[in-house]
């Protein structure tokens, strides 16, 4: 079988470089080549010809990554979900592991033809921040973001590239599995890291380049402090990482490269390593503040290979050219940026701008704080709304005092916690992100 | 401690001071810790250790943090009391 053909039509040059990559992968005990990879989801495709909009439930083996890739270098409508993904009326079929399909919801229940959906595949956002979105990307977009990425990070076939985070995400297809893909990296693929994993991995693959998040690491850190002499860098994406935990990354992996991006952009900037507070933009990329008269604003983003459609509360709609992330940024005199945290996540006080993240970063980086969450109480005070730490030591040493101690030591006033709150354990999501409606149920009330 | 009193103590931190819905008794004594069983996540693992370091007053090194170790409550029983051994002669040094 060729493995660069495309049932009626050509090919393009990303696509192109996809399917002719040299890339080996390792996945669940398992090791392909991507002409293996592609010849296996090309017959799998071929029984799932009926189906319009079929859902892939979890990249989590051979087979699975097999139509996943198939699905981009071929351009098969799909939508790429985790495992337990509650059926979706767009879909018509759900294709699982272990060529498992469940076409219950069949093609012509919908409120909307299939055919009018938007052309490309599709992801569902975590929904963390707000009711679940679905995001259409168009498979020439995908590549043309991961070939930019392989290019900043520098990744060659010589690489062993070790990616710790779901393949259904933007983040490990589009910022990880293409560009290693791309670059004929060899991969090795956790979609499903936990700790144990991680630590295998590392140990048997010794890989140059990591990409994981940092709730694992940090899970990680806590008991491996030597250097791996192989690795020439970690890239870290998703919650802003205490100081502490980047020096502890950088005495491992040697490098650390923070990287920005959403469901919706895909991969938007990255640090250059060892430098969190510099994010840069990607080639044709544009980031700017929303008010270029504030230090500190909403970031707009102007992405080439942004989405094109989203779906939410059963409505489809375009994606703006100009888009707010709804995150706020402060930028560096040479065009480089950070990110502060969630602007749904921040409050004035005191007639300054607190961002909760910012805050809760400082105190993390406090000794005896294993993690810290910031709530908004509902009592005023003079500053504004009251604001309660949440903290779960990482010494049982730690008391309210010393934390007060260093709060009027190394914090401005308007940012000095109102209430601190001990607790043995913070509740997190599946992401591992703490779950801030729990904390805030069960604490803004004293 | 014996192997016994040890895996009453693990089940007792697994099925009461994890978030995993798993009660005491659903608990076997060869239980895995991987996916074919408990399937602890990377959060509840980090956890799991937390407790198990803070239970019996020992600390899990780098080197233990494999699939092979966590594969059954035995292993994870054989490690415990593999590292309370390197502890004791420390102790009775002090």
């Amino acid at each position: 079988m060729n493995a660069n053909r495309v049932v009626g039509c050509e090919m393009e040059p990303e696509a192109e470089a996809l399917a002719s990559s040299r890339s080996v992968l390792h996945l669940g005990g398992e090791t392909a080549t991507v002409e293996a990879l592609l010849a296996i989801g090309r017959e799998r495709w071929e029984a799932h010809q009926a189906h319009r909009f079929p859902a892939l439930l979890g990249i989590c083996d051979v087979e699975m990554l097999s139509l996943q890739l198939t699905a981009i270098v071929d351009r098969h409508p799909a939508m790429f979900c985790a495992a337990d993904t509650a059926p979706l009326l767009m879909c018509d079929a759900y294709i699982a592991a272990n060529g498992a399909v469940n076409g219950s919801v069949e093609t012509g229940s919908h409120s909307v033809e299939p055919t009018q959906w938007p052309e490309g595949f599709a992801v569902l956002s975590s929904g963390t921040l707000g009711a679940p979105k679905v995001i259409w990307h168009r498979h020439r977009d995908l590549l043309a973001t991961g070939s930019m990425v392989m290019r900043r990070l520098k990744l060659t076939t010589d690489d062993r590239v070790l990616v710790t985070v779901p393949l259904h995400h933007m983040y490990g297809l589009g910022a990880a599995l293409v560009p290693a893909l791309l670059a004929s990296a060899e991969i090795h693929l956790l979609p499903k890291a936990n700790l144990l994993g991680f630590n295998d991995a590392l140990r048997a693959f010794e890989p140059t380049l990591v990409f994981s998040t940092p709730h694992l690491l940090r899970a990680l850190l806590r008991r491996k402090s030597e250097s791996l002499s192989a690795c020439r860098g970690i890239v870290l994406a998703g919650d802003a990482i205490p100081p502490m935990l980047h020096a502890r990354a950088r005495q491992v992996f040697n490098q650390v490269f923070d990287l920005y991006g959403s469901s919706e952009l895909g991969v938007i900037a990255l640090s250059e390593p060892n430098l969190p507070q510099a994010l840069h933009p990607l080639e044709g990329v544009r980031a700017f503040p929303a008010d270029r008269n504030s230090e500190q604003s909403n970031l707009i983003v102007v992405h080439p290979h942004a989405a094109t459609h989203i779906a939410q509360h059963g409505a489809i709609s375009v994606v703006p050219h100009e888009w707010d992330t709804r995150d706020i940024a402060t930028f560096n005199g040479s065009g480089g940026f950070s990110i502060q945290g969630r602007a749904d996540l921040s409050l004035n006080r005191a007639g300054k701008l607190l961002v909760l993240a910012e805050l809760e970063r400082t105190i993390m980086g406090w000794p005896g704080v294993e993690l810290a969450v910031a709530i908004v109480l509902d009592d005023e005070t003079a500053a504004g709304k009251a604001i309660a730490l949440v903290i779960k030591p990482s010494a049982d040493t730690l008391t309210i005092n010393a934390l007060k101690q260093l709060a009027s030591t190394t914090l401005p006033t308007f940012a000095r916690p109102d209430r601190y709150i001990l607790v043995p354990d913070l509740p997190c999501l599946g992401s591992g992100k703490p779950d801030r409606n729990t904390i805030i149920k069960d604490h803004c009330h004293g | 401690m014996d192997k016994n009193q040890i895996i009453d103590i693990v089940k007792k931190i697994l099925a009461e001071d994890l978030d995993l819905n798993i009660s005491y008794e659903q608990i076997g004594d060869e239980a895995s810790f991987l996916e074919d069983g408990l399937a602890l996540d990377s959060i509840s693992m980090a956890e799991f250790i937390d407790h198990v370091e803070r239970r019996f007053a020992i600390r899990i090194l780098d080197e233990d943090l494999d699939a092979a170790t966590f594969k059954s409550l035995g292993s994870v029983v054989s490690l415990i009391q593999k590292r309370s051994a390197d502890r004791r002669p420390v102790a009775e040094a002090l």
